[in-house]
């Protein structure tokens, strides 16, 4: 299995080399979300790391407004791409840009959403050929990604270590918050500063969520760093091309430490020595609708083909105004009320009126119309004929 | 003199609103079924429903979109093909959709066109020319596109364009936001959203002069008001217009549709919005429960004064709506299903389909047994004497007494 790694500056490049990273990934300023690299220092870096045999990709995975696009574009043209091997992206916008005017092979960013095989195969078939991998969301399952490695036709990474990137705005939420929002803001235009914070939520009983502003906008991060490192094996067995070490806001680049790890029992030592806290997300199970059952009440949803209507007045040992919706009531019609508490009634009509109290044979669609009052029939009870 | 106007798209929730929205003027709604959606606690589209609405809608000239736009996981795929080919049988004109995934089943299962949801995040040329090769015929834009970018958007890749004009903003770039997903277990892209951008944090930040932790609601922002943009939209011939809110009230469906149909009405007839109901159009707006309005990104980039830094509360300019007619006697009474209470003597407004606010001075209240009331209660029906234009479906709101 190979690994990638964000590299920086040249030390971290050195330690690459030293250590046996496949591919190292740079980030330029503009186009990159985290990127810290001039052109000069990304020139100089991914020259090097060529001359090492080193992999290099180029990650522009920002998202750009068309105004924003033509400059990432002339960014991107001040760039030697002489040395890179792969171009990463995630706005399908620089997607099609590399795809139409550059031969680079393409490395797509399918972290966000994209949790059903077809598509992400419809995603690499967009660029046939020229694929190089597709980096998968770490939402989705075990299961799920062994299945996908088989399926798909290109190699597939996944983040194994890393902070979880939970939130991405255009704005700026941070400067905002002080006194020289103007003066902040033009130093972190002017250079590759970013301005860092922590979060805590009244609604969430998580703490410190960390919290960065750049030049692209403002990011919130998990609580807990991903750590899959400890299932190394796994990810081996289900046929990962490669592991992305995302080290970029670790105090130490302790890649020497992590390269070496051959297996999910270093893994799991590494662990201890680890300075984060760690969390496996979704990776053994990815439960995040059986909620949505809750969220509403399925009892009071319309059902078959004998629909009438609604119940939308109940006036105790007087009447129930019934809202016509579909099929008409007919004097001597034997009703079925279901309540919002998932009750079944049943009722015949020997009393029909209009609003005007007025006795009616039928009350047809769109009509409103009240008839005889039963005990424990509410208002939103669905009305049916019975059968 | 007919001038160029976009289409008016209201968000309609349940069949009621649905029918609330296209009476007051819209010309097409979007909606979710029970599944596929981004909006599980919404009421959404039962099978019987959908038809319902397709038929409602049709029969007044107005179109239907249904709203696939969930990220979808494989198992959720499984269902899908039975349910696109069904909305091809009820003829809806469109299906809204986020998921590559998706956008391909569709495309196998029946001829219903494909807009390509705000939540894939298109915001630029480059991006709809490859969304166009994947069979999307129309594009949400994301929310960050200026009116002029979205224009450009629809010139250089000719291709239909739809835009939000009215609404609450996610913060995010539509799509990437997954708060909820890690700290409540519930998925936001597939309808799980937990709105965590609308609470309270603390930050702690060393740029702050304060040692405190600063209280600050910093990621929420302000609602989108484009009432005063609406030329823009039009210079740069942007084919829809998009009112956000499938899970607000039947008042703000029918209040929108009322207000823009009535400004794109006029724009098309004397082909300006310098009209005198500007401000009456202003005022209305501004009456439906809302955060501070803005105009987010449609002119120039969003910026610090787009940040809603406040807890949510009603405003003393809000209204609430107190009942919707269920029944009419032409010139004896109307009848209204309360949902808010009201007293003898308080003032309400009736709005009619086509025209202006009725004022009602309650002076009696009558329950369907014949019983004079002082006060109205919620879930009970009333008899008003009859007020000039009303119809089944207007809804009736009064001022919110702080």
């Amino acid at each position: 299995m190979k690994i990638n790694t964000y590299v920086q500056n040249i030390d971290q490049l050195i330690a690459c080399i030293q250590n046996g990273v496949d591919e190292i990934i740079l980030e330029p300023l503009e186009l990159a979300r985290f990127g810290k690299l001039e052109a000069k220092s990304f020139n100089e870096l991914a020259k090097k790391a060529h001359e090492e045999n080193l992999k290099v990709a180029l990650e522009w995975d920002v998202l750009m407004t068309e105004s924003e696009f033509e400059n990432k574009v002339k960014a991107l043209k001040e760039l030697n791409l002489e040395f890179v091997h792969n171009i990463r992206v995630q706005d399908v916008g620089a997607m099609n840009y590399v795809y139409e005017n550059l031969k680079h092979p393409i490395s797509i960013i399918l972290e966000t959403g994209n949790h059903n095989l077809k598509a992400v195969q419809t995603w690499v078939s967009a660029v046939d050929s020229r694929i190089h991998k597709v980096v998968l969301s770490v939402e989705l399952a075990k299961d799920t990604l062994e299945e996908y490695c088989q399926k798909l036709s290109c190699p597939v990474e996944l983040m194994a270590v890393g902070r979880i990137l939970l939130f991405y705005t255009p704005r700026n939420l941070l400067s905002a918050l002080t006194p020289q929002t103007d003066e902040l803001r033009q130093k972190v235009m002017r250079s590759e500063e970013f301005i860092e914070a922590t979060g805590e939520s009244e609604e969430s009983p998580h703490k410190g969520f960390p919290l960065v502003e750049n030049r692209h906008g403002t990011f919130m991060f998990h609580i807990k760093r991903l750590y899959l490192l400890d299932h190394l094996d796994d990810l081996k067995a289900m046929g990962i091309d490669s592991v992305r070490y995302d080290l970029r806001f670790d105090e130490n680049f302790e890649i020497n430490k992590m390269s070496r790890l051959q297996n999910s029992n270093d893994g799991k030592e590494y662990k201890t020595q680890y300075p984060y806290d760690v969390i496996k997300g979704y990776f053994n199970i990815n439960k995040t609708d059986v909620l949505f059952k809750k969220l509403k009440n399925y009892r009071i949803q319309r059902k078959d083909e004998s629909y009438i209507g609604e119940v939308i007045e109940a006036s105790k040992g007087n009447y129930m105004a019934i809202t016509v919706k579909k099929h008409d009531i007919t004097l001597g019609d034997k009703l079925k009320f279901i309540t919002p508490e998932g009750k079944e009634m049943f009722c015949k009509v020997h009393e029909l009126k209009n609003s005007k109290q007025e006795d009616i044979q039928v009350a047809k669609k769109d009509q409103l119309c009240l008839m005889n009052y039963f005990g424990g029939v509410w208002v939103k009870s669905q009305v049916y004929l019975a059968k | 003199m007919s001038n160029f106007v976009p289409e008016l798209l209201a968000p309609a929730g349940s069949l009621d609103k649905l029918k609330v929205a296209i009476s007051y003027g819209a010309d097409a709604v979007y909606l979710g079924g029970l599944r596929f959606g981004l909006r599980s606690a919404a009421e959404n589209f039962t099978e019987e429903e959908l038809t319902e609405g397709v038929q409602f809608a049709h029969e007044r000239g107005a179109k239907v979109y249904v709203v696939l736009n969930g990220f979808l996981h494989d198992s959720d795929l499984n269902d899908l093909p039975e349910f696109v080919k069904l909305l091809d049988s009820l003829k809806v004109d469109a299906v809204i959709v986020s998921d590559l995934g998706v956008i391909k089943t569709v495309l196998e299962n029946s001829s219903v066109p494909v807009h390509l949801s705000t939540q894939a995040s298109c915001l630029n040329v480059e991006s709809a020319k490859m969304w166009k090769r994947m069979g999307v015929e129309r594009i949400v834009v994301g929310r960050e596109v200026s009116v002029a970018e979205a224009g450009k958007i629809k010139k250089e890749a000719d291709i239909e364009i739809e835009m939000f004009v009215h609404g609450s903003m996610c913060m995010a770039y539509s799509g990437n936001c997954t708060i909820s997903n890690f700290t409540q277990g519930r998925d936001s892209n597939r309808g799980g959203c937990a709105h965590s951008c609308r609470f309270e944090y603390s930050i702690e930040m060393s740029e702050l002069d304060s040692k405190e932790k600063k209280k600050a609601f910093f990621m929420s922002s302000k609602d989108l008001n484009g009432l005063k943009v609406l030329t823009e939209y039009i210079e740069h011939e942007i084919d829809s217009i998009k009112v956000e809110g499938r899970m607000k009230s039947h008042l703000y469906a029918g209040t929108m549709s009322k207000v823009y149909a009535e400004a794109l009405a006029y724009y098309k007839e004397h082909g300006s919005f310098l009209s005198g109901d500007l401000v009456k159009w202003d005022k209305e707006l501004a009456k439906v429960t809302h955060r501070t309005y803005a105009e987010a990104n449609l002119t120039q980039k969003a910026d610090k004064s787009t940040i809603f830094n406040e807890r949510e509360v009603a405003s003393d300019t809000d209204y609430v709506m107190v009942g919707r007619v269920v029944d009419v006697m032409p010139d004896e009474f109307i009848v209204v299903e309360v949902r808010n209470a009201f007293n003898i003597g308080e003032q309400l407004e009736l709005l009619p389909f086509k025209n202006e606010v009725q004022i009602i001075d309650v002076k009696e209240i009558i329950d369907l047994s014949g019983n004079y009331q002082e006060r109205t209660k919620p879930s009970t029906l009333v008899k008003l004497p009859y007020v000039p234009f009303a119809e089944s479906n207007n809804i009736l709101r009064k001022k919110v007494v702080a």
